[in-house]
């Protein structure tokens, strides 16, 4: 005997599906989440913050190549292997390209990499800081997929790395913005009255500020750096929030299951969190799927003026404010490659926002 | 109607003092020296200690605040002797005095927004009335752009419900909502301004008002008004679209659409005597959302395109912290996106009878 189950949540799930977009967005926002959380395993510069830098070879086109030579440092750094995977490898040695090498006896010889036909300086170095005498694994043919930015950073591996301050920030302002926005409207919706009054004048408050400028103006109160931006736009997003779910609230108060709740001696605790609030989780769900499009925005935005993730820190918007110049310099893609990264995370929640929109019936 | 708008006021009034007060807290919780700010790099003991008295920083912050609120308030406090910050010395506050009681006189002046901290001396207000006039130009543009082209893309989407025009002008939208201003910014000015410039005769920066070729008159270049304009209205255009084309499908499905149907109006008439009308709330009421949108919009756009705004000037201030110029710039556009509320729901009350004045 089949079991046809056509709980709320079930049907929703099945409009879901049937929305091209939607799906493909959540197939995307999986793919990137995963990507931003192996960040270092796929990035094929896995030093902290992608930050290995070769002035030599900076900004060069995509698929560019370049022998390395791969000084190890006397300096050892000891990192577990977990360390090693999400925060990236501590990197003490430096990376010299170079453009042709030699072994003579007992030293290394090689030219330094000079672009633009210049010729580059010739070293040497002794074989014995090399393990075993031999420089082979130390000598190796680099390819850069996304090419070089302006301090000769792998552009691919910053892009990767970059990736997880617009995902966690995302994640962290929605965090914060529910949990202030459903508790800050749930009282005021539930309670109404002066309790009411009081917290619309402070949502009213914080809706007068243009977001931007609030988000600044906490940033600056709390230092620059990238935590103080989660939290900034943390604490003003959580208005929308407040919002719908107070409205929502007021329209469900008077339901017959609340006065049910209510007839029975429920605490207003429990009605609200067990009764009234699971059944107006929709247009929230819809809302934080949007907010979290914000966050990304708004952090790429701060980025871009240089009050956000502080560098070496590699975060999209910082890399277009490092390299925006370079588009007239015949580099534009120095500066396009991040940009379309943060068009088409944000576009994927915008979609899936919709998608739910639609699937769970929530007028906008 | 008139009660109705004084209640508006008030609460107005009662939503910018908070606003005052959460921007006053939030800067003078900054970390550093205001008074040190303002000498630069000076570290003259003695001069230092004449600013912070000067400025009223040696105070309690609570008293900063009162002197604050002091300052911005049209009916204002002062004490009659000189040692004090509230003293009235000449050319500070264009008062109009009031009455005197005992030590203090009660005056009647334009809000006073403090000085710049960089630019020496710089009257805030000054400053603003500079660089206010540009992005309302720019903002008015915008806007503009954003509904005729939104009004009528939106239209055109709902008329072609789930076809493939539709389904482009909605996957458009959502694009230009995803699309960071900055980086629309830079694209354009690279695009049209650098790549097709001989064809488009555009360039990459410039603003309203620029120098002439012999630098002597400023001379006013509305072509530089174009891609600006075009940028910041992406964001609202995109907006307007959406809302558009939701409210005249949910129009379309009314019984006087119906009736008009019935009566064998053409499709034309339908929508432009029944349909469009009737749909345009929800855009009307959207306005305070964008304007909240476009003046964020608005600091991007003008950074990059070298227009001499407000949103500039916010930049700028930024980079110097000149505190008086952020926190002067942050209320002059709260006060507005509060009026701008009130104006938005005197628009709704006369387009929507249905809506009662309460």
């Amino acid at each position: 005997m089949s079991h046809k189950s056509n709980s709320l949540k079930q049907l929703a799930l099945q409009k879901f599906k049937k929305n091209f977009w939607g799906v493909f967005s959540f197939f995307f926002i999986v793919l990137i989440g995963f990507i931003s959380i192996f960040a270092y395993v796929f990035a094929p510069d896995d030093s902290q913050y992608a930050n290995q830098m070769h002035l030599a070879i900076h900004s060069k086109k995509p698929g560019y190549n370049v022998t390395m030579l791969t000084m190890p440092s006397k300096i050892k750094v000891k990192q577990n292997s977990f360390d090693k995977l999400f925060f990236g490898r501590k990197n003490t040695d430096t990376e010299i390209p170079i453009s042709e090498y030699a072994i003579k006896d007992d030293v290394l010889v090689y030219k330094e990499y000079a672009s633009d036909g210049l010729e580059g300086a010739e070293k040497t170095v002794e074989l014995n800081i090399f393990p075993n005498n031999s420089p082979k694994d130390f000598i190796q043919e680099k390819t850069f997929l996304f090419g070089t930015d302006k301090y000769g950073r792998d552009l691919l591996s910053r892009v990767l790395v970059g990736a997880r301050i617009s995902f966690f920030i995302g994640f962290v302002a929605v965090l914060i913005s529910l949990l202030i926005g459903i508790f800050m409207g749930s009282v005021s919706g539930y309670f109404g009255g002066k309790v009411d009054a009081v917290i619309m004048w402070i949502i009213n408050v914080t809706w007068s500020i243009p977001t931007l400028l609030l988000v600044i103006a906490i940033t600056l109160a709390l230092g620059k750096g990238f935590w103080q931006v989660f939290i900034a736009v943390g604490l003003t997003m959580w208005v929308e929030v407040a919002r719908v779910v107070r409205g929502q609230i007021i329209s469900t108060k008077e339901m017959q299951y609340v006065t049910a709740a209510r007839a029975l001696g429920y605490n207003d605790f429990r009605i609200i969190t067990k009764h009234i609030l699971p059944n107006i989780m929709a247009p929230v769900i819809v809302i934080s799927a949007a907010n979290f499009a914000a966050a990304i925005l708004i952090e790429s935005g701060l980025s871009f003026l240089g009050i956000g993730a502080q560098p070496p820190m590699a975060s999209w918007g910082a890399m277009i404010k490092d390299h925006y110049n370079y588009i007239i310099l015949g580099k534009p893609y120095l500066a396009i490659i991040p940009g379309l990264c943060i068009m088409s995370l944000v576009m994927a929640f915008m979609l899936i926002g919709n998608a739910l929109r639609d699937a769970l019936d929530v007028k906008s | 109607m008139i009660n109705y708008l004084l209640n508006k006021i008030f609460y107005a009034l009662l939503t910018l003092i908070g606003v005052i007060t959460v921007i006053f807290f939030l800067f003078s919780v900054l970390p550093g020296d205001p008074a040190q700010m303002m000498m630069g790099q000076n570290d003259d003991s003695k001069q230092l200690a004449i600013v912070k008295k000067k400025y009223g920083f040696d105070k309690p912050v609570t008293t900063q605040y009162l002197y604050y609120l002091n300052d911005l308030s049209p009916i204002s406090f002062h004490s009659n002797n000189s040692e004090d910050y509230t003293f009235l010395s000449k050319g500070k506050y264009n008062e109009a005095s009031l009455f005197s009681l005992g030590n203090t006189t009660t005056v009647l002046k334009k809000p006073y927004l403090r000085e710049s901290f960089a630019k020496q001396g710089k009257r805030v207000s000054q400053v603003l009335s500079e660089t206010l006039p540009n992005t309302f130009v720019l903002a008015v543009s915008a806007i503009f752009i954003a509904i005729v082209l939104g009004i009528l893309l939106g239209i055109v989407s709902a008329l072609y419900k789930d076809k493939w025009l539709d389904k482009t002008i909605q996957i458009l939208s959502t694009f230009g909502m995803s699309i960071p201003s900055f980086f629309s910014a830079i694209l354009f000015a690279w695009f049209f301004g650098y790549l097709l410039h001989e064809y488009t005769n555009l360039e990459m920066t410039g603003s309203l008002y620029e120098l002439d070729d012999f630098g002597e008159d400023m001379h006013i270049k509305w072509k530089n008004l174009i891609l600006p304009a075009i940028v910041l209205g992406i964001r609202p255009l995109a907006v307007v679209i959406q809302l558009m084309r939701n409210s005249l499908l949910e129009v379309f499905n009314q019984d006087y659409i119906r009736t008009a149907r019935a009566k064998g109006l053409s499709e034309f008439q339908i929508i432009k005597k029944h349909a469009v009308k009737n749909a345009l709330n929800p855009v009307v009421t959207a306005i305070s959302g964008w304007f909240a949108s476009m003046l964020a919009g608005a600091v991007f756009v003008e950074y990059i395109f070298g227009w001499n705004g407000l949103g500039k000037e916010i930049v700028n201030a930024l980079n110097t912290l000149d505190l008086p110029v952020i926190m002067g710039s942050v209320l002059v556009i709260a006060t507005l996106f509060v009026m701008i509320n009130i104006l938005v729901d005197l628009i709704y009350v006369w387009l929507d009878p249905k809506v009662k004045l309460e």
